[in-house]
């Protein structure tokens, strides 16, 4: 491919005047000779009028087009930021930065693979099948995206109740009310299911059973070492079994499987909260509220921070923000307990 | 492949006009008079400027590598609005395609010619060239003709994809 444009001329004239026009005075000192007026003329040289038309069309286009920079640049902004919090870990940030991009471009395929990843570590199951549900039937042209999904796929199973599972719900209307011989039977049958083994755990957490449901925690986790929810507990077993530097262990676990864990932060709040080490607990606990101040666990959380580091004040303003919204009640009605002498935290 | 020169100037004219009328504008900046200007024609050269040799040879240079300056920054500008939806959204429209074909074949003749560069050789070897000018000047006559040479193996249509892609992508990075 080659363009090519003509070295410069030089135009040499044999006669004394003005190259153009013949005027007899002309500007010295150029290697053309002509007079003042044409070589004004010449330096103007005419751009013709098709060129102009050719200009000013480009000119009404991009004018057209310039409309949506600046929506297509902040949503190009947010799901690089978004990609960039996925690699660190921060899925939270991840989840806000690409949900902001998907509002603004619904179709953004590569936006809904990064949303699924950063869904699915958040335990925001909803979002994260809504998002597979949408990348249905859509090329995923980065291979180890594809890879890293439909990882995260295969593990759903362990994170939702099966339909087995859910009869039971039905009849006992919650998880919590199914009664551990139940739950004893059904495992027994339905070994590699996690979620119910999950619920199972949650039940005799909730009887203070605490060796059998450490126990069973780790057979849970040696299946998944990465299951949220089974970390989660574990950081609270061991607050109650006294075992605070394991429960500091697992608490850092689930902060390097993501580092904006507002759960992680606020568990590792109580541990330190428990090892009466009250500063260091507060910092977390106000780290842990930062993303979510309404977050019911880690409210309740700093609620206890503030209790625990004499300062009345600030925790009654969580304990009344936190009687405007109903699913605060389960977590903050345990602070209350601890600050009217009915449970015993440390 | 193979594919003639001037078939590629052919799909990607807009490029050719903005560059005659790179060297035309800075010819006017520089005061330089202009004697013929051909913005696109059916042989080779598909264009040129013909002008006066400018008796300061910083004109000269300017003069030679104006296309480089306008042309980049043109298609740039013009490619700017369509690259994310065309290269990252994929939610582009018969307009972003377009600016995106404008703004690569505009940014895909930025490359001076080698008649552009013989220009500046020409002057700057003269012995009254000072040496500032022989310094600046040498390296670009060098660098015109790589890209000559680069442009046998497609460097121009990869330079103008990497202004319309990277520019865009480059400011994202550095706001994001």
């Amino acid at each position: 491919m080659e363009q090519d444009n003509p070295a410069p001329e030089e135009k040499i004239l044999p006669q004394t005047g003005c190259a153009n026009c013949g005027h007899p005075i002309v500007e010295q000192g150029h290697p053309t000779q002509l007079c003042a007026d044409c070589r004004a003329k010449f330096i103007h040289y005419p751009i013709p009028g098709g060129i102009k038309i050719f200009a000013g069309v480009i000119g009404v286009v991009l004018i057209f087009a310039m409309f949506k920079v600046p929506g297509n640049f902040s949503a190009g902004i947010h799901y690089q930021r978004g990609k960039e919090a996925i690699k660190k870990s921060n899925y939270n940030t991840a989840e806000k930065e690409l949900s902001k991009v998907i509002k603004k471009i619904p179709g953004f395929v590569s936006a809904k693979e990064y949303l699924a990843i950063a869904s699915f570590h958040n335990q925001d199951m909803e979002s994260f099948v809504k998002m597979v549900g949408e990348l249905q039937g859509q090329k995923v042209e980065d291979e180890s995206l594809y890879n890293e999904i439909n990882g995260l796929i295969a593990k759903v199973p362990n994170y939702v109740p099966g339909d087995s599972l859910m009869a039971f719900y039905t009849k006992y209307h919650s998880f919590d009310s199914i009664p551990e011989g139940v739950y004893r039977e059904y495992l027994s049958t339905h070994q590699d299911e996690l979620f119910p083994a999950l619920r199972y755990a949650s039940v005799i957490f909730n009887n203070k059973q605490y060796r059998a449901c450490d126990s069973l925690l780790d057979r849970i986790l040696e299946k998944d070492p990465a299951y949220p929810e089974a970390l989660y507990m574990k950081t609270s077993i061991k607050r109650e079994l006294d075992q605070l530097d394991s429960a500091h262990y697992y608490c850092d676990r689930i902060l390097s499987l993501n580092k904006e864990s507002t759960y992680g932060m606020a568990s590792k709040a109580r541990t330190y909260l428990k090892q009466k080490k009250d500063a260091e607990g507060l910092q977390w606990a106000l780290k842990s509220n930062e993303p979510d101040p309404a977050e019911p666990y880690s409210m309740a959380t700093l609620a206890l921070a503030y209790h625990l580091n004499n300062q009345p004040g600030e925790r009654d303003k969580l304990l009344e923000a936190s009687k405007k919204d109903s699913t605060q009640g389960a977590f903050m009605q345990y602070v209350i307990d601890i600050m009217d002498g009915k449970e015993k935290f440390r | 492949m193979f594919i003639p020169g001037i078939l590629i100037s052919l799909l990607t004219f807009p490029g050719v006009i903005v560059h005659e009328l790179a060297h035309q504008l800075f010819c006017r900046w520089c005061k330089v008079p202009v004697f013929k200007v051909v913005y696109f024609q059916f042989e080779n050269p598909v264009g040129y400027v013909l002008h006066e040799v400018p008796a300061n040879k910083w004109h000269s240079i300017m003069i030679s590598i104006g296309p480089f300056i306008i042309n980049t920054l043109v298609g740039a500008l013009i490619a700017f609005p369509a690259a994310l939806p065309v290269f990252k959204f994929n939610n582009a429209g018969p307009l972003d395609y377009l600016l995106i074909y404008l703004g690569v074949s505009i940014a895909m003749h930025a490359f001076p010619s080698t008649g552009d560069a013989n220009a500046i050789w020409e002057h700057i070897k003269d012995k009254n060239t000072s040496l500032v000018v022989k310094i600046f000047g040498y390296p670009i006559v060098g660098l015109i003709y790589l890209g000559s040479l680069g442009s046998f193996f497609w460097l121009d249509l990869l330079y103008g994809i990497g202004i319309a892609i990277g520019v865009p992508n480059l400011i994202i990075a550095l706001l994001a």
